[in-house]
């Protein structure tokens, strides 16, 4: 098969992985965006973003908090999933809303506004629903947005990029 | 028609039908998360819609009804069930192909990365069949449908395959252990043999390889089925161990395309 049109067209898509290409953002492009290609997902090792949350304690007027954990937990591999997998794809939502989050406070220039922030809003609620799951709830907390590198283990001292005031739990 | 033709249409048509009701199926269990108190609850995301105008955010309002959303996923899995039985029709693709943004924004635009735009790459090439066909240009509108989803899959191996290709992470084997451990079912032990560099190195290598050789697979329709048979098993490998299992469903429905292709360049 000898179609020049063809080989051009792949020798196109070589050009643009070479050349790079440029990003446009708009309200409606972002609800619409499964209708345009992106190909380039486990691309590159970079910055990974994950919420952690603690519970925050008081004694005596001091804020006593807990050490963070993770906010998404693991799932056991299963076959039937192949069919039927809600869980899992349910988790990968909540981390696409997650990077959505980071996007966001990379982007975004109305941080004076972030509690209104759709993406704060919806992360906000993930960690409510995750606490108020714990056996034992805890009355008030925390969370933070980390970024840490894919190569490294999270260092709390560094990898903060956004922390939560102290939340009160029964509050939604 | 040609029986290849047909044969690639029916075959999409079935496959499509079958990875839309996986799909479907997945959103009806996931209906707690869009109620007024889940994550994902309408109160929150309406101020996504908030550049709309007035009647686009009365529609979205109306849909995203947790009855009439349950209610517009249930008509989806009849519509699927519709297509795999009697095949395509242009009112049954039509209703499909307009309510799949209403489905979508409920989750910000996107549930599952890559499969929601290859799922939605089936249903346009199906579209274009219908619609064609509806105009009296049958056999070269679903030619045009099948070719039009074959360069969307073929293009999206390629270009996902060149991205590795000039990553020089990937090219080391570093990458893919390292995606293996931060994925859904926690880190690699430290007995995996992805952690060996040798290893890594051949397996990043294979899917890389094989990722990039989709135009040769072109060539003749019996590498392209070589190819197919490949693809089914590196996307189980992505289920395995990444949880994607849409992904799997929705690739297998561009094969047929792919096939078609293949038979008809040669």
């Amino acid at each position: 098969m000898g179609s020049v049109p063809f080989w051009l067209y792949f020798g196109f898509l070589l050009l643009g992985l070479l050349v790079g290409s440029r990003s446009i953002s708009h309200p409606w492009l972002f609800l619409l965006r499964s209708f345009f290609p992106n190909w380039q997902f486990y691309h590159g090792l970079g910055h990974t973003p994950r919420i952690y949350w603690r519970a925050v304690s008081s004694l005596n007027d001091d804020l006593s908090p807990s050490d963070w954990q993770p906010l998404l937990s693991h799932h056991q591999r299963r076959l039937l999933h192949l069919v039927h997998n809600p869980e899992i794809n349910l988790t990968h939502a909540q981390q696409s809303l997650i990077d959505q989050f980071a996007t966001d406070l990379a982007d975004r220039t109305d941080t004076e506004r972030l509690p209104s922030w759709v993406s704060y809003r919806m992360v906000e609620r993930l960690v409510r629903e995750t606490i108020a799951k714990q056996p034992s709830a805890a009355y008030q907390f925390q969370f933070c947005l980390c970024l840490p590198h894919i190569t490294k283990p999270i260092d709390f001292t560094k990898d903060i990029a956004l922390q939560s005031p102290v939340l009160r739990l029964s509050h939604d | 028609m040609t029986d290849p033709l047909l044969l690639a249409i029916r075959a999409t048509e079935i496959l499509w039908g079958i990875s839309l009701i996986v799909q479907t199926v997945e959103f009806l269990r996931l209906i707690q998360p869009m109620s007024a108190n889940g994550v994902w609850s309408f109160d929150i995301q309406q101020d996504d819609l908030s550049h709309a105008a007035k009647p686009i955010k009365l529609l979205f309002a109306f849909m995203a009804r947790e009855k009439i959303y349950r209610a517009h996923l249930i008509f989806r899995l009849m519509a699927a069930c519709l297509l795999i039985a009697f095949g395509s029709s242009l009112s049954l693709l039509l209703f499909l192909f307009l309510g799949t943004p209403i489905i979508l924004a409920r989750w910000r635009g996107a549930f599952n990365g890559g499969s929601d735009f290859m799922t939605i790459t089936v249903l346009t090439g199906l579209l274009i069949g219908s619609l064609g066909a509806a105009l009296g240009e049958h056999d070269l509108a679903w030619q045009a449908g099948l070719i039009y989803i074959a360069i969307h899959s073929a293009s999206s191996y390629f270009l996902s395959g060149g991205v590795k290709l000039f990553n020089a992470d990937w090219r080391h084997g570093k990458a893919l252990p390292l995606f293996l451990d931060g994925s859904i079912y926690g880190p690699l032990s430290k007995q995996s043999p992805f952690w060996k560099v040798p290893v890594s190195i051949l397996t990043s290598w294979a899917f890389i390889l094989w990722e990039v050789a989709i135009p040769l697979a072109f060539l003749h329709p019996l590498l392209m089925l070589i190819y197919c048979g490949i693809g089914c098993v590196f996307h189980f490998l992505v289920f395995w161990f990444f949880g994607l299992n849409r992904f799997f469903f929705a690739w297998l429905a561009t094969y047929p395309a792919l096939l078609f292709a293949a038979f008809q360049l040669n």
